[in-house]
């Protein structure tokens, strides 16, 4: 080998092993080639194992020589696009060198045979040693990244932790979001909480809480963070609303839509996530940077939406826990104030109580008053009658008494006078006669005087007077003798009608106001409203007094039976016992259409005395029967019942610890008061 | 010796009392010229018209009370009319069934109505204006 070999071969070894950077090495190596070869253009293409072909080149290349350059497999140097390129597929290290003139390349051959060998052990160093800088890189990248992610969960986790041991989120939160903003090196991260409303114009959001790196201006007294329509916002709140996330550049941001609003606040590049608080977006949590255009990667987004979605549960459950907490204050005071309130609603209760006792007290008397009502012409009646026989015996009494002074008594007739007196006061004034029976004995006296007394002129008119004065032939001889065998007989007798028609009229008056003063004694026992106590009752009398209101209508055709011993007491309250009764006589009249036979009849029945009230009159239907207590039941037409006597004879029945049943058929309806007997 | 009146004025009442006491005052205003008869129901009354009619005696007037057992004044009046049309009636009421009685005085039945209580007077001027 020459020296001048020699030192080429040197040279390009030199060359080979000069640099671990593959691309260096190959370009010294060509430029050597390329010097010692003397030739004018030198390339080298390697192949190898890189990922891309490699390639270097020294020298120029004249235009027509390139397509000199090849072999069989067609010019290794192509011209696209105007560049002289190497033909594509080249494998391993091809070495291009173009000389001026030809050369013998023996040594050449040889001497590139062991450099190529050379050179693949230098490239395969130079390989060798990028993979493991580049292995090293990612080693570096990874850790780097493991870090940052490792202090973000860190951070997430003692947010949470902060979250599970406040009541106050916004406190946890100042501490949480100043761990996450150093762990993920943001320059600003913050919550925002919204006011939703029916559209974005009236849903906004406010921020809440804030944490900013050393050198950002703090934004939480911003008042245009405050309120801040969705609206204004378009961009970044519809997805957040949609339950997505907003991270973006905001140099990428269209105009409008709050770009500007982020860029004056210097903000490059932002995230922010939603806070979905029981399935209504309730919040946002952001993170910006001011400072360098951040690739948020998925699994930073990943772990800071879990915490979003921790803040939520954070929020419902401090929410849950308040109103949980409301409600245990709510229950205490309830607790607190609950024996007054029930005895508050107790009294309402007593109040309502005695104001319905009172309303139905008021009922009953209105319903007696109005029983009354109806009874009113018949008791005038009742009154006017015997008024009527109690006047006319007062004008009888004045004009017979005229008569008799103007009748001469001649002086030493006293005895007469006398006579009549006494003979007038031991006539037996019995009952009425009827027409026919006082024809009778007008006709049998008439008899008798003309065969006792025949002195006697004028038989017709004489017996008649007697008979007005009630004397019979027989009985009453003694007298007849001591009127008829005196000279004066004529006028004995007219001074006895006298005599005795003044006594009539004296007893009428006297029969009459004792009528007259049952009735109003009636009516006011039917009327007393005074005591309300139970005390001993006599039945008798009770029912009388009843019967004596309804005397007027049961004078129109209705027989009474009443089988009432006076010695039956029953213990009761008497107006109310009244009542009872008026209103079961009065349907049984109504009934029978003032016809039929009305029975009363009492017992004793154990401790209880039981009053049977029976009427004649037509059936009552089944059906009806068991609604006839009921209140407002009538069958009566509109305006003639009023649906509540019946009701009030069985609450009154009822008070008194009795019973009342009705049972009706074809022949009769009796009505059966059950009431507790007065003990005596 | 006093003549025996071939006409009679009738009391028809149900109250023995009002029928004594306006027999009484009948007797002493009517008596010298009419029998005065009376009767405590309906009933009696037509008996006693019937009975009179027999013996020659014209009731002249009937003076009634209105609602009575039995047969009411309305009916007995109703009755009377049937079968003596010319006999005049009056009706002395303590309350009077006033629709049933204006029908009757609306055709005539009933000459006049005196209430309960009455006044003699009165009673007396309404028996002389229904006097046939």
């Amino acid at each position: 080998m020459k020296v001048e070999q020699l030192a080429y071969v040197l040279k390009c070894n030199t060359a080979i092993g000069s640099s671990l950077d593959l691309h260096e090495m190959l370009t010294q190596c060509i430029r050597v080639f390329v010097r010692e070869s003397s030739a004018i253009y030198g390339q080298m293409e390697l192949t190898a194992d890189a990922e891309e072909p490699m390639q270097v080149s020294h020298g120029k290349l004249p235009i027509g020589l390139a397509a000199a350059v090849g072999n069989d497999e067609g010019p290794a140097v192509q011209e696209v696009d105007g560049h002289h390129v190497l033909r594509p597929g080249l494998r391993s290290v091809r070495l291009v060198l173009v000389f001026r003139e030809e050369r013998d390349f023996g040594f050449y051959g040889a001497a590139l045979g062991s450099l190529a060998n050379r050179l693949e052990v230098a490239v395969e160093a130079c390989l060798s040693h990028e993979r493991m800088a580049r292995a090293k890189h990612v080693a570096e990248h990874a850790q780097r990244q493991l870090g940052r992610s490792f202090g973000l969960l860190q951070a997430v986790a003692q947010t949470i932790d902060l979250l599970l041991g406040q009541r106050d989120y916004l406190t946890a939160m100042a501490g949480g979001l100043a761990a996450i903003g150093k762990a993920t090196q943001v320059d600003r991260c913050y919550l925002f909480v919204n006011t939703l409303g029916a559209d974005e114009d009236t849903s906004t959001t406010s921020q809440r809480v804030e944490w900013t790196s050393d050198g950002i201006a703090p934004e939480i007294d911003n008042p245009e963070l405050q309120g801040v329509p969705f609206s204004a916002f378009p961009e970044m709140m519809r997805p957040l609303a949609q339950g997505g996330e907003f991270c973006e550049l905001v140099r990428d941001l269209p105009a409008g839509g709050g770009k500007e609003v982020l860029a004056a606040q210097g903000i490059i590049s932002i995230l922010a996530l939603p806070v979905v608080v029981s399935g209504r977006f309730w919040g946002l949590v952001g993170f910006d940077d001011c400072t360098t255009e951040r690739i948020w990667t998925q699994q930073e987004r990943d772990v800071l939406r879990s915490f979003a979605g921790s803040l939520a549960r954070a929020v419902e459950r401090i929410s849950a826990e308040e109103s949980l907490q409301e409600a245990e204050e709510a229950l205490r005071a309830m607790n607190a104030t609950l024996e007054q309130r029930v005895e508050q609603r107790t009294a309402e209760l007593n109040a309502a109580l005695d104001n319905l006792t009172l309303a139905q007290e008021e009922m009953i008397r209105q319903e007696k008053m109005a029983s009354i009502g109806q009874l009113v012409a018949g008791i005038a009646h009742e009154l006017n009658t015997p008024l009527g026989a109690i006047n006319a015996s007062a004008t009888n009494l004045r004009s017979t008494l005229l008569e008799m002074f103007k009748k001469k008594i001649p002086a030493g007739d006293m005895d007469q006078l006398l006579f009549t007196c006494s003979t007038a006061d031991s006539i037996n004034v019995g009952q009425r006669l009827t027409s026919r029976e006082e024809r009778t004995l007008v006709n049998e006296l008439g008899h008798h005087i003309r065969e006792r007394f025949p002195a006697v002129v004028d038989v017709a008119s004489i017996s008649r007077q007697l008979a007005e004065c009630g004397l019979r032939p027989e009985s009453d001889d003694a007298t007849l003798r001591a009127l008829l065998d005196h000279p004066r007989n004529e006028a004995r007798v007219d001074l006895l009608v006298h005599m005795m028609r003044l006594r009539r009229a004296i007893g009428t008056i006297g029969m009459g106001s004792e009528k007259a003063a049952k009735v109003i004694r009636a009516l006011k026992a039917y009327l007393h409203t005074g005591s309300e106590e139970m005390a001993p009752v006599n039945l008798q009398q009770n029912i009388s007094h009843v019967l004596t209101l309804y005397a007027h209508e049961m004078r129109k055709g209705i027989v009474e039976e009443i089988s009432v011993a006076d010695t039956v007491w029953v213990m009761g309250n008497q107006d109310e016992l009244g009542q009872v009764w008026s209103n079961i006589i009065g349907n049984a009249i109504h009934a029978m259409h003032y016809e039929g036979v009305l029975t009363i009849r009492a017992r004793y029945v154990g401790d209880m005395v039981e009053v049977a009230i029976g009427n004649n009159g037509p059936r009552i239907p089944e059906a009806n029967l068991g609604r006839l207590f009921d209140l407002m039941f009538t069958t009566k037409p509109l305006g003639q019942g009023t649906g509540i006597g019946l009701s009030i004879v069985k609450r009154v029945v009822d008070a008194h610890g009795g019973a009342v049943q009705v049972s009706s058929d074809d022949e009769n309806t009796v009505f059966t008061v059950t009431l507790p007997k007065a003990k005596t | 010796m006093s003549r025996i009146p071939t006409t009679a004025i009738l009391c028809v009442d149900d109250d023995p009392s009002v029928l004594d006491s306006l027999w009484i005052q009948l007797e002493r205003n009517f008596g010298n010229l009419h029998l005065i008869e009376s009767a405590e129901s309906a009933l009696e009354g037509l008996e006693v018209i019937d009975h009179l009619s027999e013996q020659g005696i014209g009731v002249l007037i009937i003076v009634s009370d209105w609602l009575m057992p039995g047969m009411s004044g309305g009916e007995f009046i109703e009755r009377v009319k049937e079968l003596y049309p010319n006999m005049r009636t009056i009706v002395l009421s303590g309350q009077a069934d006033a629709e049933k009685l204006d029908d009757l005085i609306s055709v005539g039945h009933v000459s006049s109505l005196v209430m309960k209580p009455w006044d003699e007077t009165e009673l007396v001027a309404a028996i002389n204006n229904a006097m046939p």
